[in-house]
């Protein structure tokens, strides 16, 4: 055979295709542009992630590293061949279909059809942002296929390497032994999860997600899963050295070779060059110089991918190497070279304070100091959705007049305007449209390919696509701060803490992304849960020549919190005070107030949350004594987490509500879905508000054409922020509907109820779609749009409301220590959240199990190593992410304290389930072994060592 | 995502793929493709032609020897030795050990070993099993025993042109046990430290054994001081214990380190590997 084109024949999900195609031709590739089988997601093309799984003559596979012709003769079943209802199959996806997030409303009787594991992955809650659901559900076939009785320990081994970055693994295994138990014959498990403490009509019931049936068919649609007939690749050149001067490019070659389209460097942006959520301080393209090595130099469209990686090689880029920045230490060195030679203040990006009371005055009323330093490692997001954009040029057909940029994005008018800016065009000329998005934590709030791909579509006139490889969104993409913490604390000896004194020194890389902003939440929180009367804290953020450090799931609080649940630790063993019984004394309250001044007047949950984990503790009958040469303990944490951006920053949210007269309702807005769960939250609250079963309300998300601006997902801001802007709309819809039904039945409008799709008055009721065409005969649009602002807020250091909201954790982790060889386990995870009011509480439960398990990998395995500036950490085999076996049993308890503004009382819970899990465990290593790791992620080898030389810190 | 182009050749024999071979200097064999393709992905390796020898049906499958042991053919999987429960237990438990069920049902046996990778489970329960690895070539067939197969870092006996057919492991003898005990890389789940053993009893006395660490040597090590130390003892744990610390003496000076393990932790890992593989082996023989 030769290497132009080999013929195949392959069988799949029972329709047998032959093909010809070149030899190097993946079979996820085949599936999913050959075949337009999308529902085969690809993550790492290394055999590492496995949610690419196939079923190939019945075993499962990963399809992202198995060279397609290998598979010649063979029957090959993916997730799409599972549903009985009508799957499709061979069905090539075109631009005809609508890629946007629009959820038909969720039908129970969706359920009917779908293989057992489908129907009960979506009953269970165990789908998130479900970009790994069908690697996830192949996998578990392949297992029930042979094992019609797993248990816990079998699905665990079958499922070990495919990972689940929303890590929903324990609603996970549950929906599998679900599934297998229908399949045997028996009735599925039952849905445990309680609901809300004050469930109102949908609000505070478990819901299924309405996308989730899409999410396990395959049928959901992602960036990469949209291909256009004529559409370009297009690819980036990346920078040679972490830091450098360009002396010149020449892309002449480039240029010349068939089949490229285009070959763009820095001269050829027409607008703004550089873009920034906060600081615009990052160039689309490099142009004098490269800060760091994600650094895009130039970018090409070309007809396949493979033309324009062989256009990359050809593009000559003469660089003069500068020395390396590489720590926050060597940035603020005297006489550093500097990163960008314009900053004001050199290679501090920002020094940030907070000044509480008079800490000289604080230190000298406590009897006890204790002092330590800490250290964080850089973290990965490593959401399994590489970057990916598609760019169409404006006029491109009926339905792009204007150019349109398809992104899962995190901030869609974010990007709109970022777009815009770079093309020097009016912010109305760009339309951002985000498919799903699998996965972000905080990882796809900053420009990826958005303006790349704007750019070539602009000077190509056709559709160009790039997705980065998992090596580029490795190196590219923000990263979580790796931060030296060091921190005093000083108490009487009763234990009230009296002063707390920090200085926290923060990576910031080669950009300002987020930086100012995390490390400011990283500042303001470094005092703990606490009302502590003074506290002194000084943060220098700092560029250097590193990946930049942005938004990740706690927002700077992860790192703070790390230091100041062990110290506070510390201060409890030195002052021979139960841990718990220390952190209840000085927990914030009611009436308390924070380091930043301000006082805090309602829903403050702490107490609440550390009593339920003393509660559970006490009840728990897992043995503390393993035997064998290991030992077990308990360790606790607290944290709290602001809801919102916070800090003055004006935090708003727009949605629109349309009813329909067949009885439905369709509520927009432009906030990003990514595994979290805002799309059943809307939903919920629309019907709630419009007293319509949740079944009947659709949700159309993140089209900046036609959904109003949601906001930014960051900051654990949506339920509260877009839930009101939803609940809000629907509240000025229910009037608009209420007078016109009032008028028309002589009652007074206060007097209607809308209950179960009805409006009732007088023991008179109608059709809520009746209501709906009574409204539109008089001549009124059916919409109603509300934006929503939130509580304004005051910047750090005016002493006045921060934050308008706080969200208030307890955990606890028992852990066990292996003395041979330094390993750790976590085996138990108990997680009490106040969440001020749960709205959905099964997909609640799996923010927490996901935020248990960042937490538990960002302290035990997971770090991003960069070596003078270029990434060790290129390959996905070289990051740890906890998967299914590492998986403790996590109990989680939901508190409602309720917050008077938000929706129902609900305030945020996507951060604060992740913050206190890592000191939690490190608390219980101490307790276990007597060793106190100051150093993230823990090392093993290091553990050891101190345990071997009775050394009582691990610093390394 | 897409390798380096490269032709690519079937070959429905050994004798056709090793004239393959022979035609097509530098070319790989391709196999389950576990280790090769990642490698291309990253452009670590960029061979130009491949030859593709998994429908060689002759080179795969288990079948026991007509004296006593077992038949391995290069192309079986990892997930056919783990549950080959013939097969002696420190060979199936490193099996069920390597990567997950998707790695395992389509890595193979025969490219494990002749991938070489140091921290690579099989190598290490082969020289342990004082196993024996037959390859064809273009001068014919010829066999190596375990000890001469594994070379160095990523180098095997494996000549240019030459492949890799079958790996033979050799009958135990009654009251016999074997076990493997591994330190995961707690990134990509390989050895940083395994160690695998066999062990004959007779009452509680040691009669025989064998033992072999790997994942921290440049290639797999029999433990031979361990072997002295414990053949004719009693096996109580502290004399185990007291044995496995021997292995100290077999590992020599060129200790593998990186950065999810120095090289002075692996070397006090394995008397920890060589205890927990010699307790299970004993436990089984009993």
């Amino acid at each position: 055979m030769n290497s132009e084109r080999v013929n195949l024949t392959i069988t799949v999900n029972g329709k047998t295709h032959h093909l010809q195609i070149p030899p190097h031709r993946y079979l996820a590739e085949v599936l999913r542009y050959d075949l337009g089988l999308t529902g085969t997601k690809v993550g790492c093309n290394e055999a590492e992630c496995g949610i690419c799984t196939v079923l190939v003559n019945g075993v499962p596979v990963d399809s992202c590293i198995y060279p397609a012709v290998k598979a010649d003769g063979c029957l090959v079943e993916t997730i799409e061949g599972l549903a009985t209802n009508g799957a499709e199959n061979g069905r090539i996806f075109r631009d005809r279909i609508s890629p946007r997030v629009r959820t038909s409303y969720y039908r129970p009787e969706q359920l009917k059809g779908l293989h057992p594991l489908q129907a009960e992955f979506v009953r269970h809650g165990a789908v998130q942002c479900g970009f790994c659901i069908p690697g996830l559900i192949m996998t578990a076939k392949a297992l029930l296929d042979a094992n019609p009785q797993p248990t816990d320990h079998d699905i665990k081994v079958a499922l070990k390497d495919t990972y689940c970055r929303c890590a929903g693994y324990p609603a996970i295994i549950t929906a599998i032994k679900s599934a297998a138990a229908i399949m045997r014959g028996e009735p599925p498990l039952p849905v445990t999860i309680p609901e809300s403490e004050r469930p109102l009509h949908v609000v505070g019931t478990n819901v299924i997600r309405p996308e989730a049936v899409a999410k396990v068919t395959g049928k959901a649609v992602y960036t990469d899963d949209i291909q256009f007939p004529d559409q370009l690749y297009g690819r980036t050149l990346r920078a040679a050295y972490p830091h450098a001067r360009i002396l010149a490019i020449d892309t002449s070659q480039a240029e010349a070779l068939p089949g490229v389209y285009a070959v763009l460097t820095a001269k050829d942006v027409p607008g703004r060059l550089h873009h920034g959520l906060v600081y615009q301080d990052w160039p689309a393209l490099a142009k004098d110089k490269v800060r760091y090595i994600g650094d895009p130099v130039a970018i090409v469209a070309a007809e396949t991918e493979e033309i324009a990686a062989a256009a990359l090689d050809l593009i000559q880029v003469t660089y003069e190497p500068l020395p390396v920045v590489d720590s926050p230490e060597a940035a603020l060195a005297p006489g550093a070279p500097l990163v960008h030679e314009e900053w004001e203040t050199g290679n501090l990006l920002k020094h940030i304070k907070v000044r509480h009371g008079d800490i000289e005055q604080g230190f000298a009323e406590a009897d006890v100091v204790v002092s330590r330093t800490y250290h964080t490692a850089t973290t990965e997001h490593a959401f399994l959705e590489p970057e990916c954009a598609i760019g169409v040029p404006a006029g491109y057909d009926a339905a792009h007049p204007r150019l349109t940029i398809y992104v899962g994005s995190q901030i869609p008018y974010a990007d709109r305007n970022q777009v815009a800016a770079c093309l020097g065009v009016p912010d109305s000329a760009v339309r951002i449209v985000s498919p799903l998005v699998g996965g972000g934590f905080g990882g796809k709030e900053d420009i990826a390919a958005q303006i790349h791909v704007a750019l070539l579509a602009q000077r190509t006139g056709r559709p160009v696509k790039m997705l980065y490889r998992r090596d580029e969104s490795l190196r590219f993409h923000p990263k979580r701060h790796a931060t030296t913490i060091h921190i005093r604390m000083g108490a009487k000896r009763d234990g009230r803490i009296t002063a707390v004194q920090a200085e926290l020194y923060g990576d910031g890389g080669a950009y300002a992304s987020l930086s100012d902003k995390v490390m400011t939440r990283a500042t303001t929180h470094a005092t703990g849960p606490y009302a502590i009367p003074h506290a002194k804290i000084d943060c220098y953020a700092t560029y250097t020549n590193n990946p930049p450090s942005g938004a990740f799931r706690g927002f700077g609080v992860t790192q703070s919190a790390f230091a100041v649940e062990q110290t506070i630790d510390i201060l409890a063993y030195e002052l021979g005070i139960d841990p718990l019984a220390l952190r209840r004394k000085n927990a914030l309250r009611v009436g308390t107030t924070t380091a930043t001044g301000q006082t805090l007047r309602e829903s403050v949950g702490l107490i609440q949350t550390l009593d339920e984990v003393a509660r559970r503790i006490a009840a728990d009958k897992t043995p503390l004594n393993p035997g064998g040469n290991r030992v077990r303990a308990w360790g606790i944490a607290c944290a709290y987490k602001n809801t919102g951006l916070g800090g003055g920053a004006p935090d708003k949210s727009a949605a629109l509500v349309e009813v329909y007269p067949d009885g439905t309702a369709e509520i927009r807005t432009s906030a990003a879905e990514i595994g979290q769960g805002l799309v059943t939250v809307v939903a919920q609250i629309t019907a709630e508000e419009l007293g319509l079963p949740y079944d009947r309300v659709r949700v159309l998300l993140s089209d900046t054409d036609l959904t109003p601006d949601g906001g930014p997902t960051t900051a654990s801001r949506q339920t509260y922020v877009t839930g009101n802007a939803a609940r809000m709309a629907a509240g000025r819809m229910r009037e608009m509907l209420a007078s016109v039904v009032a008028e028309r039945l002589d009652v007074p409008p206060g007097s209607i109820r809308f209950e179960e799709g009805l409006l009732r008055a007088n023991g008179r009721r109608v059709a809520f779609g009746e209501a709906v065409q009574w409204l539109i005969d008089e001549g009124r649009e059916p919409r109603a749009y509300y934006e929503y602002v939130a509580p304004v807020t005051q910047p750090l250091g005016t002493g006045g409301d921060m934050h308008f909201a706080f969200s208030f954790a307890t955990q606890a982790a028992l852990v066990e220590v292996d003395l041979d060889t330094g390993e750790v386990h976590v085996l138990k995870v108990i997680a009490v959240n106040d969440v001020g009011r749960a709205i959905n509480p099964v997909g609640l439960r799996g923010q927490v199990e996901g935020g248990v398990m960042m937490g538990l990998g960002n302290c035990l395995t997971e770090a991003f190593i960069v070596e003078k500036g270029v990434p060790f950490t290129n390959v996905l085999a070289r990051y740890k992410m906890p998967g299914i076996k590492q998986t403790p049993e996590i109990v989680s308890v939901i508190v409602e304290d309720p917050t008077a503004d938000g929706p129902y009382g609900a305030k945020g819970v996507g951060e604060i389930s992740s913050i206190p899990t890592t000191p939690a465990i490190c608390n219980g290593i101490f307790n276990a072994c007597g060793v106190r790791v100051l150093t993230l992620p823990v090392d093993q080898d290091a553990l050891l060592r101190a345990l071997r030389n009775g050394r009582l810190e691990v610093t390394e | 995502m897409y390798p380096p182009k490269f032709d690519y050749y079937r070959a429905s024999s050994v004798a056709e793929a090793v004239s393959l071979l022979g035609a097509h200097p530098g070319a790989k064999v391709l196999a389950g493709g576990h280790s090769l393709i990642p490698a291309m992905n990253l452009r670590l390796a960029d061979p130009g032609v491949l030859i593709d020898i998994g429908r060689i049906d002759e080179l795969r499958g288990i079948s026991a020897l007509p004296g006593g042991g077992f038949r391995i053919g290069a192309l079986t999987t990892h997930a056919m030795v783990a549950g080959a429960s013939e097969l002696p237990a420190v060979l199936t438990e490193a099996a069920s050990m390597i990567g997950d069920p998707q790695v395992r049902n389509r890595g193979t046996v025969g490219g494990n070993v002749s991938h070489a990778d140091p921290a690579s489970d099989l190598p290490t329960v082969f020289m342990a099993l004082g196993a024996t690895f037959h390859i064809t070539g273009p001068g014919g067939s010829r066999s190596v025993a375990a000890t001469d197969f594994f070379v160095d870092l990523f180098t095997t006996a494996l000549q240019d042109g030459e492949i890799l057919t079958a790996i033979e492991v050799p009958a135990l003898p009654a009251h016999t046990g074997s076990g493997y005990a591994k330190l995961f890389n707690p990134a990509s789940r390989y050895a940083m430290v395994s160690a695998a053993a066999v062990v004959t009893v007779s009452g509680n006395r040691c009669e025989a054994v064998s033992v072999a660490v790997g994942g921290l040597t440049p290639k797999a090590t029999k433990a031979v001081s361990v072997e002295a130390a414990l053949v004719g003892k009693q096996l109580d744990e502290e004399t185990v214990a007291a044995a496995a610390t021997a292995v100290s003496g077999d590992l020599g000076d060129d200790i593998l380190g990186d950065i999810h393990a120095s090289a002075e932790y692996r070397r006090r890992m394995a008397p920890v590997f060589v205890k927990r593989a010699l307790l299970k082996a004993i436990e089984r023989a009993k």
